[in-house]
């Protein structure tokens, strides 16, 4: 068993970081679910679909929901998910997904602890080329 | 333990699917491997370790395995390096 992975980000952000993953890595090691969400798509039906993928993703060692913009509808839709064997993390961008995915025998507060530091240590000033 | 210079010989350096190929290599043994640039010193395990060291073609760096495996992991590293991580140029 591991930690079940879903991303809820918006437009079709999830969906192209998910596949630049698994081009870089050449596979996605933990059970992946995206929900792509459109500005159009009504609430309720956001938050059924979010419900059902973290049930369906839960194989007894919880799940890992990734968001983008804390406080969008995106991350409230994921943040309707949080309860004991689920953590949202809010800020994802490629670097997160990456490290998250070099680790898939994590449990899961450690894997939300990759996931922070993965997304954080992406974000630096990059050294000039004559800079050694 | 096993200190090794090498240097990215491959066109477009250690770029994001050659840095996950070293980490995947590296996670297949039970050594520690670091790799080291500058002073700035990287678990060859870790993707976004690697990816943090921003190495273009030309940047040498250093290799270090510690463990039982040690020389097979150096071996391997250095092979997969010096083979341009199976790329053409």
């Amino acid at each position: 068993m591991s930690v079940g992975i879903l991303i809820v980000c918006h437009g079709h952000i999830g969906t192209a970081i998910a596949d630049s993953v698994r081009s870089i890595i050449g596979t996605l090691p933990l059970e992946v679910r995206i929900l792509d969400i459109p500005t159009d798509m009504p609430r309720e039906r956001l938050v059924e679909e979010g419900t059902r993928a973290v049930e369906e993703l839960d194989q007894g060692d919880g799940v890992l929901v990734l968001t983008d913009l804390y406080g969008s509808t995106p991350a409230n839709v994921a943040c309707l998910q949080n309860r004991e064997n689920v953590t949202v993390v809010a800020g994802l961008n490629l670097p997160m997904l990456l490290r998250v995915m070099n680790y898939p025998d994590l449990d899961l507060p450690e894997l939300v602890g990759k996931a922070i530091s993965g997304g954080r240590d992406g974000i630096l000033i990059c050294p000039r080329k004559d800079q050694p | 333990m096993i200190t090794r210079e090498i240097v990215i010989i491959n066109k477009l350096g250690l770029h994001a699917r050659a840095a996950a190929k070293l980490v995947t290599l590296s996670g297949r043994f039970e050594s520690e491997i670091f790799l080291e640039r500058n002073g700035n010193r990287v678990n060859s395990k870790s993707i976004m370790g690697v990816m943090m060291l921003a190495a273009a073609q030309g940047t040498r760096l250093v290799l270090t395995a510690d463990g039982p495996d040690e020389e097979a992991a150096v071996a391997e590293i250095v092979a997969l390096v010096e083979n341009r991580f199976d790329e053409p140029e």
